[in-house]
């Protein structure tokens, strides 16, 4: 691995830009992680040159909320010379990870409200009577 | 391309950088970091850390491209803006890195007490406890006042500190001077073991802090 100071200057910021939403460098390096890539596979992942990595980090993230995600991603993929899907590809992969890691778990009360409700369906008889104590049982059957 | 036409430059991109053009950060960055970069050095000490100038230099323009509105095109141009903007941010950095140094207050000392003692101990505490803030000094003690709640732990904290090596003083605060010397030794050790590890934690916290 290289130290910092062997990296370019390009480099280096493409590196810190990991650290904010806005650029493509968190998405890149959080979806090259997810798949066990190296920087080589992923560039061959999007079809560019590896040298090209910093620079592309270095763009602006295109959010796939927005009205503009399409002319954005088509934009970088032009300038990259490289296959828009495969950048939408990443873009979404990565969204999708971080909705499913940020969502929020069940709070306690939803949850024991949750399990009450699974409680009475499991419970209740085919004809919609309560079921019988096991104890009731044992003495049906003597 | 000559700082006319490089400051023409930067104004289309920043203009771009305005309009959430995804290219124009990029674009940004590959033309102007290295300049950047240099006019920084050139402004800083000579002395400067490497890393330092090179943590200021893409704070300043990473920054500045996440938020363009900052800057106010009347008031400068450009690349003078961000190039005070990273003198700023080193400057911050330096005070920041000697704040730190000022808090590493060398409670490992006890563990290498110099031969000529407690002078030059005194010297370095009053020298390390003169360099910190009011605030920092009293939350430092507060910690010390934590960790050795006891008076006889403090007694025996201080006579550590100040470099005592005469078991009978240690003997003294603990009240064992009628068990013979072995005994009282062997006890004195197992308490300044006990407040020495104690210190060195506390060290390591007050430094995490």
């Amino acid at each position: 691995m290289k130290n910092n100071n062997d990296l370019s200057l390009l480099q280096y910021a493409a590196k810190r830009a990991v650290q904010s939403r806005f650029f493509l460098a968190e998405s890149l390096k959080e979806f090259r992680i997810n798949r066990g890539m190296t920087e080589d596979d992923l560039a061959g992942f999007l079809g560019c040159s590896p040298e090209l990595l910093p620079k592309l980090a270095l763009c602006r993230r295109p959010d796939s909320d927005s009205p503009k995600f399409r002319v954005d991603i088509e934009r970088i993929a032009i300038a990259f010379n490289m296959q828009p899907i495969r950048l939408v590809q990443v873009i979404r992969e990565v969204d999708s990870l971080k909705a499913l890691t940020e969502a929020k778990p069940i709070n306690e009360e939803a949850h024991e409200g949750l399990l009450a409700v699974a409680r009475d369906l499991e419970g209740k008889e085919t004809d919609g009577t309560e079921p019988k104590d096991p104890s009731e049982e044992e003495e049906d059957a003597k | 391309m000559s700082s006319k036409e490089k400051e023409e430059y930067a104004r289309q991109l920043h203009a771009r950088l305005i309009q959430l053009d995804p290219l124009a950060p990029a674009e940004f960055a590959v033309a102007f970091l290295d300049e950047l970069f240099r006019r920084l050095k050139a402004r800083a000490a000579s002395n400067s850390d490497e890393t330092f100038l090179r943590d200021a230099t893409t704070d300043a323009l990473l920054d500045y491209i996440q938020h363009p509105t900052k800057y106010n095109p009347k008031k400068s141009a450009l690349l003078t803006y961000l190039t005070m903007a990273a003198y700023r941010d080193l400057l911050n950095m330096f005070a920041k890195e000697k704040r730190r140094h000022r808090r590493e207050l060398p409670l490992d000392i006890v563990e290498e007490i110099p031969d000529d003692g407690n002078n030059q101990i005194e010297e370095y505490e009053n020298k390390v406890l003169d360099s910190l803030t009011a605030a920092e000094r009293a939350k430092i003690l507060s910690k010390i006042e934590e960790t050795f709640p006891g008076k006889q732990e403090r007694e025996l904290l201080d006579l550590i500190i100040h470099g005592e090596r005469k078991t009978d003083k240690y003997s003294e605060i603990l009240g064992i001077q009628n068990l013979t010397p072995d005994e009282q030794r062997k006890i004195v050790k197992r308490h300044k073991d006990r407040i020495t590890k104690r210190l060195q934690r506390l060290g390591g916290r007050v430094r995490e802090k």
